[in-house]
């Protein structure tokens, strides 16, 4: 063995030991970048004509695990979609009214009953009177708010099923960019583990909108596809989302569909933010609707006194003879409500005009207090019950506050789950900066060596050098 | 695998995990300066339908409560109304037992009873008739004096006179209408409580005592009247004697004190409802405290707890962040 060839193993071992430097000062500069993956050196022994040659480098391995990874796309989906839903019921819950709000509907519609009541006791007191009516367009003026709000609420969920739809169109087109880029560098055996890092990130922002399948074939290309298996992403291109968000949202406004390659997926999300939107949007919050609806409906059909003497107003498309509520249409009841033009013209009507009837307040305030209303079973919300407006309205309190504390719930327990999913991750693929230092200690020692080597064998050759001389 | 300390994520798990102990621990000092545990109904969990309940029957039975006011006014003024009534009926006839040293002066007396008797019965609770029944805000008895009218064609005049001629003598009409159960007071689910008495001799029987009266005091009245210039001492004696026998021979005064008497126990019905209803306001208020309030020192036991924790926690972070290897390199 020549010393030329102890110099020359010297040499790859200090070209070995200043790759893995890098490397290692590239994981340490990296610790707090999302979406990183720590990144190993392997390590081979070289040989030549059956003698050791020194040492190269094998591959820069990225550290991950597939199945994790996985796990923590499918946890991060269902987080988001029970993120966005927590989130959303919460401002419906807020805007029904809390515990010790006077504004909830079952206090307005309570307090309407108190008034109508006493007016049954007294309907000769003029303050009563109007008192009475203000309590009835009180009740009127909270249905049409929270139509209205129910309908934004829609909207903006579908500007989220929009955004979600952006959002996933835009990283799909950064995938297949990362792919082929991906696939060159492959080609020619170039690190591809800060590509691939990227890759991962535009992956999970996709999952978070919609639950999604992955994987990577030999060519390092991944594909992408719906959870029903639409492809999204693949070797041949991108197919991308489809859809034409509505830019007003009525009672029964249409939807478009999100479409891919033509295809209907709507119904196939079932995670991340899109799910919770769509849910939102198309359940939710039409049985909430539903649910005020009919309220609205019965309180405007049943709130009747004979001899209330109101006309039949050019408003309500039925005949309002002796209805305290109209309506404006025969089928948004909540969204238009209104007090009959009459008595808000003349409050005194409630008591009977010019003689006093005791008969008209009290058949308005037994109206009130009936307990024998039927209200149909809403799709995806409450049951059919009897009972009556006041307890319906609780009724349509309790289900949101319900729904509200379900979900938070769920939230809670994904949220756990994820953190533990990610934890998990993280120990196999994050960036430690302790185990960082202690790696460059040992390459910093191996440089050290190698370059003793190199001095030593010097020395050799000196010795050698001054034999001969 | 070595320790794992200074992992970005275990930082973040940390600072999760903090921040938890923070919003319930604000959530905590929230609760202990309001005294309620939560300001959302998914907030109450399971308890959120029956709180929603309570809620309801505490609203129901505070309106209930409003009307026992009412109620309440109305059997005083009532009673109060009734006692003056009496107390005209029981003067009168208590001068109708007496051998009139002066007739006319009698026929006076009964005209100022009968007027009082009048303004007695038109009382009213705000602007409501108090016995005029269903004729809400009305009077329950016109007095006509003599020379007025003509009353309008087809109304039931007492006192008979001829429907458009001028009336000779003193006349009166009941304008009250209904029945006593007409203006009951809703005080619960299922029971209304009259708290008024009406003049409608069509009402119950015992109202007959103020148009027996009335037509005593009408007849004894008119010889006042220049229809009746000079009355024989005879004529006042059968007048005074007819409204001796409708005060007293008749159901006038123990009709008086039997709806005086049916007063009372509207009275005593109407405290018993109120205690009734007082009770169960406190047993639903004491059901809604138990659900929404505080058991403050769980609460404060809570708090002392989570600060430590917090401590504890912040303590650890800052260790955390010392513990890598470059402290040793250095």
């Amino acid at each position: 063995m020549s010393l030329n060839i102890g110099i020359l193993n010297a040499v790859t071992g200090l070209r070995a030991s200043q790759t893995a430097l890098v490397t290692i000062s590239t994981n340490i500069a990296n610790a707090n970048t999302e979406g990183y993956s720590r990144k190993t050196i392997q390590f081979q022994s070289m040989e030549l004509g059956g003698l050791g040659a020194g040492v190269s480098i094998a591959d820069v391995r990225r550290e991950s695990s597939e199945v994790l990874v996985r796990d923590s796309l499918a946890a991060g989906s269902g987080l988001e979609q029970r993120r966005t839903m927590e989130a959303m019921l919460g401002r419906i819950e807020t805007l029904f009214g809390g515990v010790n709000d006077d504004d909830s509907i079952g206090a307005t519609i309570g307090r309407f009953r108190d008034a109508m009541q006493k007016l049954a006791e007294q309907p000769e007191n003029t303050g009563l009177q109007m008192a009475t009516v203000q309590r009835a367009t009180e009740v009127a003026t909270l249905f049409n708010t929270l139509a209205r709000h129910i309908q934004a609420q829609r909207l903006d969920a579908e500007r989220g099923v929009d955004a979600g739809v952006q959002s996933i169109n835009t990283e799909i087109a950064n995938i297949d960019e990362l792919n082929r880029k991906i696939a060159q560098l492959r080609a020619i055996g170039q690190p591809i583990g800060d590509l691939e890092d990227k890759r991962d990130l535009a992956v999970k922002r996709i999952s978070e909108e919609v639950n999604i399948q992955s994987y990577t074939r030999e060519d390092g290309f991944m594909v992408i596809a719906t959870g029903n298996g639409r492809v999204l992403v693949d070797s041949s291109g991108t197919y991308p989302l489809d859809f034409s968000p509505a830019s007003f949202v009525g009672p029964s406004s249409p939807f478009d569909t999100i479409d891919v390659g033509g295809f209907d997926i709507t119904g196939e999300i079932r995670t991340g933010r899109m799910a919770a939107y769509i849910e939102m949007r198309d359940t939710v919050l039409p049985a909430l609707y539903n649910e005020l609806n009919q309220l609205a409906q019965s309180l405007r059909t049943n709130v009747t006194a004979t001899g209330l003497a109101t006309t039949d107003s050019a408003v309500d498309p039925g005949v309002d003879t002796n209805l305290l509520f109209v309506a404006t249409s025969a089928t948004d009841f909540v969204g238009t409500l209104q007090v009959h033009p009459d008595l808000l013209a003349d409050p005194a009507l409630l008591a009977g005009t010019p003689t006093i009837d005791l008969d008209i307040s009290r058949d308005l305030a037994d109206a009130l207090t009936n307990t024998g209303y039927t209200f149909a079973a809403v799709a995806n919300g409450l049951p059919a019950l009897t009972k009556s407006f006041e307890t319906y309205a609780q009724s349509i309190l309790g289900d949101i506050a319900n729904r509200r504390a379900s979900a938070k719930a769920d939230f809670d327990y994904q949220e756990t789950f994820a953190q533990a999913i990610n934890a998990k991750l993280s120990a196999v693929a994050e960036v430690n900066i302790d185990e960082e230092l202690a790696q460059l200690l040992v390459f910093q020692k191996s440089y050290a060596a190698a370059g003793r080597v190199i001095q030593t064998t010097n020395e050799m050759f000196d010795t050698l050098l001054s034999v001969i001389t | 695998m070595s320790s794992r300390v200074g992992s970005a994520t275990q930082q973040a798990l940390l600072l999760a995990r903090i921040q938890e102990v923070q919003a319930r621990l604000t959530t905590s000092q929230g609760q202990l300066s309001d005294g309620l545990r939560t300001d959302k109904f998914s907030g109450l969990g399971v308890n959120t339908t029956k709180f929603l309940d309570l809620t309801l029957d505490l609203e129901k039975t505070d309106t209930y409560l409003d009307n026992i006011r009412v109620a309440k006014d109305r059997i005083k003024l009532t009673d109060q109304l009734l006692g003056g009534i009496n107390d005209v009926t029981r003067d009168l006839y208590g001068v109708t037992l007496a051998t009139p040293a002066d007739y006319a002066g009698l026929a006076v007396s009964a005209r100022g009873n009968l007027i009082s008797f009048a303004a007695l019965a038109n009382e009213k609770d705000g602007t409501r008739s108090l016995m005029g029944g269903t004729n809400v805000s009305g009077p329950a008895v016109v007095i006509y004096e003599p020379g007025t009218g003509p009353v309008a064609d087809g109304v039931t005049v007492f006192g008979s006179t001829a429907a458009g001629a001028t009336n000779t003598g003193y006349r009166y009409q009941i304008l009250a209408t209904g029945t006593d159960t007409d203006t009951a007071i809703q005080l619960d689910e299922s029971s209304r409580v009259q708290t008024q008495v009406n003049l409608n001799p069509a009402a119950p029987a015992t109202q007959n005592a103020f148009t027996m009266a009335l037509d005593a005091l009408v007849n004894l009245a008119d010889f006042t009247s220049a229809a009746n210039p000079n009355p024989t001492d005879a004529e006042i004696v059968t007048a005074r004697d007819s409204l001796r026998v409708a005060l007293n021979g008749s159901t006038t005064i123990t009709g008086m004190d039997a709806l005086r008497t049916q007063a009372s126990a509207r009275a005593t019905t109407v405290d018993a409802i109120e205690s009734n209803h007082n009770n169960f306001k406190k047993y639903v208020e004491d059901s809604l405290t138990s659900i929404q309030g505080i058991d403050t020192a769980e609460i404060a036991a809570q708090i002392t707890l989570d600060q430590t924790r917090l401590q504890a926690s912040y303590s650890a972070l800052a260790r955390l962040n010392q513990l890598t290897l470059l402290d040793y390199l250095r």
